[in-house]
């Protein structure tokens, strides 16, 4: 069955974000399955903790 | 980092009822940006409140950034006289939302979700178009750019 089309007006604000979202990493995503998209995510929190570290690392924060 | 397998897992086998909101809703919708918590919508009724206080508390759930060492017990008493609350456990950061500004209850909510599997574990998301329109209601300028994508989303599903 078609599915029906939204009915969210626009919003001139939204529609100028919209300009920079990179829908090449929207089609990538919508290949995956939910569970492969919460083990991405799952995957970037530890990359970006892991970055976290290594920046207090630099500051020669404790 | 937040552990959605174990979470959702825990959640599913102790049989709250939950919604899954926020940033972690927009990720099952394909969503590409980082969110950090698990945000969930949960019922409100005598047994669901015991559940999920039974559920988490050998995951020592305590109020995120409150400081170390004040009273707080998160058991079915505590969740009955708060409404949403901000944790950090052991399995990560969860937010338990008895509502959601834009959005209503757990009852209002639940008509706009749709069942998902993950992990093997059946459990309920908000639906793409009310997650934009909550997200929306809430007005905040931090979720501009993700309710962008999240229209993004919606627009490539309503071509294909």
């Amino acid at each position: 069955m078609p599915r029906a089309k939204s009915t969210i007006p626009p919003d001139p604000v939204i529609e100028t974000y919209k300009k920079d979202i990179d829908l090449t990493l929207l089609e990538e995503n919508l290949k995956l399955t939910v569970e492969e998209r919460l083990r991405k995510l799952m995957a970037m929190q530890k990359f970006a903790e892991e970055l976290r570290r290594a920046g207090k690392r630099l500051r020669g924060d404790p | 980092m937040t552990d959605f397998e174990s979470l959702l897992r825990l959640l599913t086998r102790e049989r709250v009822e939950f919604i899954i909101v926020g940033g972690a809703a927009a990720t099952v919708h394909g969503s590409a940006r980082l969110t950090q918590d698990l945000d969930i919508v949960y019922r409100r009724t005598p047994q669901n409140v015991r559940r999920l206080a039974d559920a988490l508390s050998p995951y020592h759930p305590y109020l995120r950034g409150a400081p170390a060492g004040l009273p707080f017990r998160l058991d079915a008493e505590t969740l009955q006289r708060g409404l949403n609350f901000t944790l950090v456990t052991d399995l990560g950061d969860l937010d338990l939302l008895g509502e959601i500004a834009g959005g209503g209850n757990f009852e209002a909510l639940f008509e706009h979700a749709h069942a998902i599997e993950a992990y093997g574990a059946q459990c309920h998301v908000l639906g793409l178009e009310r997650l934009i329109e909550v997200k929306r209601a809430a007005g905040r300028p931090k979720d501009f750019e993700a309710i962008a994508e999240l229209e993004k989303i919606l627009e490539a599903r309503e071509r294909n």
